[in-house]
């Protein structure tokens, strides 16, 4: 008896204007999701048949631009530009050519005076011993990517080859 | 004659609050305060003496009639110190020509920071001029200035990057020596509210 009494409150409500226009509103977020959801589908899988090689670059790159923010960025800044005369630029930088030079850098620092695309500095940079090879390896193929005009990685293999060396 | 009463009163109210918001905002002054002969009696920074980067005395005097920015740093520092020098950089740009503002960074590691050292710092960074001094002097006085005066916290500590441990703090000070404003040098938004206030202590009579 109850029960029934609630249906047919429920039914009066149904037919109400405001709950019609809920209803179609509902039909009509109803196929924008479906199709949204087609959509998202079929992207995830062509993007998932890009390489492995360019998948493991994506995440070089990733990881690198956090170990940059974190570590290099105070000086050198987010961009990449330093700061005036008294932190030099990473952007389409000559001193960037010897690439094993700069690994060296990166973890052992450097003092002295340097030129940069012909200007000088003479600021030292700490040496960053808290950073693993693969550290290594993912900041400088973010700084090489993102800035020198590279699209490869640098490989934990190079820095290690590097690190030993000296 | 109902609706002139109402309108009236309308006018008046919002008269009011817009006249509040623009003339009367004002900065607090900050520390501790004694009260002498009825008087309130402020926190107040005490005289003091350094060097500048041109070898120069720098001295309370230097600031006298001025507001001025004061900030503590080391030119080896790795960590937060060029994040602050950009900020300031932001203010000098801003005021370099003002007569009436002024800022003064102090090192707070002067074994390594020498008058020599601090020139060519200053000048990497593309300042000359009298507006903003690199000081450098006796240890112990800039930290006690610091801690007692400016309310920044300074330390040596082997394990931080540096060898340094210190606050980013940009301290803003008024003509009467008296400091009405703490803020977070690191931060682009705490400079720019920054900014805004020494906007207000200028206009400040």
């Amino acid at each position: 008896m109850r029960n029934e009494i609630r249906y047919r409150g429920w039914d009066e409500m149904g037919n109400s204007l405001f709950m019609k226009s809920l209803k179609m509103l509902y039909k009509f977020f109803n196929i924008t999701w479906t199709k949204l959801f087609i959509f998202t589908i079929s992207i995830i899988t062509i993007s998932s048949c890009q390489s492995e090689e360019k998948i493991k670059l994506e995440q070089y790159y990733i990881g690198g631009k956090e170990i940059y923010e974190l570590n290099c960025a105070n000086c050198h800044q987010k961009e990449g530009k330093g700061l005036k005369n008294l932190y030099p630029t990473l952007v389409n930088s000559d001193y960037l050519k010897d690439k094993e030079k700069v690994i060296y850098i990166l973890k052992n620092g450097l003092s002295g005076e340097i030129l940069v695309n012909g200007k000088k500095y003479n600021q030292a940079m700490p040496a960053n011993n808290q950073l693993t090879n693969l550290d290594i390896a993912e900041v400088v193929t973010y700084i090489y990517n993102e800035w020198n005009g590279e699209t490869k990685i640098t490989e934990v293999k190079e820095v290690e080859k590097v690190l030993k060396r000296k | 004659m109902k609706k002139t009463i109402i309108s009236a009163f309308i006018i008046i109210t919002a008269t009011s609050i817009f006249s509040c918001e623009n003339s009367s905002r004002k900065l607090p002054i900050m520390g501790e305060r004694d009260f002498v002969n009825g008087d309130s009696v402020f926190h107040k920074i005490p005289d003091f003496s350094f060097i500048n980067q041109d070898s120069l005395p720098i001295t309370n005097e230097t600031y006298e009639g001025k507001i001025y920015l004061a900030d503590f740093f080391f030119t080896t520092c790795p960590t937060i110190c060029p994040v602050m020098k950009k900020q300031m950089l932001r203010v000098f740009e801003k005021y370099k020509e003002n007569q009436k503002v002024g800022i003064l960074s102090h090192t707070i590691d002067p074994r390594h920071d020498s008058v020599q050292v601090l020139k060519e710092y200053a000048t990497r960074l593309g300042i000359n001029g009298k507006m903003w001094n690199f000081v450098t002097g006796d240890k112990s006085k800039i930290y006690e200035i610091g801690e007692k005066s400016y309310y920044i916290t300074a330390g040596e500590d082997s394990t931080a990057a540096g060898g340094i441990i210190h606050s980013g703090a940009f301290i803003l000070v008024d003509t009467k020596r008296r400091v009405r404003g703490v803020y977070d040098g690191t931060k682009e938004t705490d400079v720019t509210k920054l900014i805004k206030d020494m906007e207000v202590l200028l206009n400040e009579k």
